[in-house]
């Protein structure tokens, strides 16, 4: 189910709020208003009752009685309309009455089945309603000499009602007003507390993956609750343009590179073919172009190394790895290599390490900073291979060559995608500067890191941390005695 | 006319470069870092600048920049594989006159540098009539005597450069810094050589030696 509106729900909040408040108020001013009007009726009938009492207590006849009574009855500023009746416990007529019996006029006199008679001296007050008139009214009981006698007055009270309905519909009228009131209010404080975001939502709009780094939100006015929001939202937008900015860059780079060996085995055969030549020359640019078309190959594959490594959450199929056995064997393949050009790679001082990790990402990893530094460092020159425990729970390999001439401007950009040393362009190296971003990628997967250091004229040595459980239990082929 | 190749993929810079010397009557040079194509461009006088724009050493912009500092008027045709708008943009603001994007085609190359070269002479007509000798730039013939035929390159080369500036007196030094590059080798009469085999083919009036001073096209007349 659609979740309510947030306007119709704090519109229905305040509606209740309000009509419960509204309620209440109203409830009490009501009863209150009622107790003092009906209370002010109910001490005159008392008063009444006690004169009436008194005049009891004298002996005579009914008829001075009922003069009597009526002139404490009728009160001039009460006006005729009080009625009332006097009889004695267990007989059938009355002693005195205000009007006959069984005749028209206030027959509610003689009509007490539903009220509960007073108990001992106690006066009993109720209501009472005679064709649309209201009455209030006393029942007394008095113990005199001859016997138990029973009052009864009934005094008008219908102006009190009135009064009372009155005030009745006053309240309602004022109370469902503020009701509505304060629903109205509360839709146009949403609405007005809303106004910040959709300001918000028509900059959002506004935003494409041309303007993203450009600041949108930075000059909108929100009150405070709303400000994490928006600096979340600005934060979000700086991540985004970053990410699509590198992928651009990525993908320029990617092109760029790729276009270099296109052009060259373009141009090639655009020259072979523009006029007659010889066989030689023909199977020279035939040559030239494949070595071009597995520069694009070769290329292509780093990309897809790098690729799948940034693709990855984790390092797949882990197993443990005696890394000084691996850099041993690497050593071995890598010498043979560089003695055909007069170079050397040798392992000084391979500790004992045992790392979890991928077995061909490790290898990836030593082999394309082994290829750089042979590659790299003087021709002829020796590169030297070490690992040792520390810091902490990890082990660092170094990777040294006798190089040492990268210029120290070029140092922190050494591990950017396509990045090349500016004196190494050019040089038929065949690299495009993806080889030790594949290197770094796979190191900060397993958990650990690679860096640089530089002797300017001695030598150039990349660290490669690893994080390290235990010894490994192969006793290392060469190193420490 | 002789140009100067810019270039870092070496194997480019030297396909490009039999690529002009086989296509038109350039004589070509090559520099494969920013510094040494600066130097060589402004110790000689190129009549056309082939520049890729990612050099080690010196950047393309940056030495493109120099070389306009400098006073160098030779036209420019920068070659890039960055496309972006901005870069061309920067390049044109820099002071290159041409631009072509990598990959390029080979023969577009050759036409744009054969345009580049006219416009810097002032001869908007890629047919240059000088006399009664007509010089195709774009085909490479040259009609005389309602005759229509190819010269041998170097002939070509001097007959093209001459009537370039047709009007005018070309010194010796001027013909041979234009027509050959670093690497040929050159005798001190080689310009009187070709001078005389043109001679023979069009006329001896067709080229004046002014004494002292070097040669003027005339052109002949019929």
């Amino acid at each position: 189910m659609k979740p309510m509106s947030l306007r119709w729900r704090i519109r229905l909040l305040v509606t209740l709020v309000v009509a419960a408040i509204v309620t209440a108020v109203s409830a009490t001013s009501y009863l209150r208003f009622r107790t003092a009007y009906l209370g002010h009726i109910d001490r005159m009938l008392e008063i009444m009752s006690k004169g009436i009492l008194t005049e009891l207590d004298e002996p005579q006849e009914p008829r001075e009685l009922a003069d009597e009574v009526r002139l404490i009855t009728d009160s001039p500023w009460r006006g005729p309309e009080t009625h009332f009746r006097l009889w004695a416990e267990g007989e059938d007529t009355d002693l005195i009455a205000s009007v006959p019996a069984g005749g028209k006029k206030a027959r509610f006199l003689w009509n007490l089945q539903h009220v509960e008679p007073p108990e001992g001296n106690e006066p009993v007050f109720f209501s009472l309603t005679d064709k649309k008139k209201h009455f209030r009214a006393i029942w007394v009981r008095h113990a005199t000499a001859r016997a138990t006698m029973n009052i009864l007055i009934a005094h008008p009270s219908s102006f009190e009602h009135r009064r009372l309905d009155e005030l009745l519909v006053t309240l309602l009228v004022v109370g469902g007003g503020l009701i509505l009131a304060g629903a109205t209010l509360g839709a146009w404080l949403v609405l007005l507390g809303l106004r910040p975001l959709r300001a918000m939502a028509s900059r959002l709009a506004g935003i494409t993956d041309t303007n993203l780094g450009e600041s949108h939100l930075a000059d909108l006015a929100v009150p405070r609750e709303l400000e994490p929001v928006i600096n979340e939202m600005t934060r979000l937008l700086k991540r985004l343009d970053t990410a699509l900015r590198q992928q651009r860059q990525f993908v320029a780079d990617a092109s760029h590179e790729l276009r270099t060996p296109l052009t060259l085995a373009e141009s090639t055969l655009q020259l072979a073919r523009s006029k007659h030549r010889e066989v030689a020359e023909y199977k020279q640019a035939i040559d030239e172009t494949l070595q071009d078309l597995n520069r694009m190959e070769w290329l292509i594959h780093q990309l897809l190394t790098l690729a799948r490594i940034d693709g990855l959450s984790g390092v797949p199929e882990p197993l443990d790895i005696c890394m000084d056995a691996m850099l041993q064997e690497l050593v071995i393949e890598h010498n043979a290599q560089a003695s055909e050009h007069g170079g050397k790679v040798v392992a000084a001082d391979l500790a004992p390490c045992t790392v979890h990790g991928n077995e061909e990402m490790l290898a990836l990893l030593f082999r394309n900073l082994l290829d750089n530094a042979m590659k790299y460092g003087p021709a002829g020159g020796t590169v030297r291979v070490g690992l040792e425990h520390g810091p902490d729970a990890g082990c660092t390999a170094t990777i040294q060559d006798e190089g040492g001439n990268i210029p120290p401007e070029a140092m922190p950009h050494l591990f950017d995608r396509f990045y090349r040393v500016e004196s190494s362009r050019g040089r038929n190296t065949g690299g495009a500067g993806l080889g030790l971003a594949i290197a770094r990628g796979i190191a900060m997967q397993h958990g650990g890191d690679l860096w640089v250091t530089s002797t300017p004229d001695t030598s150039t040595t990349f660290h490669v941390r690893l994080p390290c459980e235990r010894r490994c239990d192969d006793p290392p082929t060469s190193g420490v005695a | 006319m002789r140009a100067l190749i810019i270039e870092d993929e070496e194997r480019l810079a030297h396909s490009i470069g039999r690529m002009l010397e086989e296509h038109t009557s350039f004589a070509v040079d090559i520099a494969t870092d920013g510094d040494g194509g600066l130097h060589m461009a402004l110790g000689n006088p190129y009549d056309l600048i082939v520049l890729d724009l990612m050099l080690p050493h010196l950047d393309g912009l940056a030495l493109l920049e120099k070389l306009r500092a400098a006073g160098k008027r030779t036209p420019v045709l920068v070659l890039t594989a960055r496309d972006t708008t901005q870069d061309i943009i920067r390049g044109l603001d820099l002071g290159c006159d041409d631009y072509l994007t990598k990959p390029f085609k080979m023969a577009e190359l050759c036409a744009r540098a054969k345009a580049l070269v006219r416009r810097a002479y002032d001869r908007p007509d890629p047919v240059l009539k000088v006399g009664g000798v007509e010089i195709n730039t774009a085909t490479r013939t040259v009609t005389c005597r309602g005759k229509t035929g190819r010269l041998p390159a170097m002939e070509y080369r001097l007959l093209e450069y001459l009537a370039m500036r047709a009007g005018e007196v070309v010194s010796k030094t001027d013909i041979i810094e234009h027509l050959y590059d670093f690497d040929s080798e050159t005798f001190s009469n080689v310009v009187e050589v070709y001078v005389s085999s043109l001679r023979r083919r069009f006329g001896a009036e067709t080229i004046q030696t002014i004494r002292g001073q070097g040669y003027i096209l005339t052109g002949a007349h019929t």
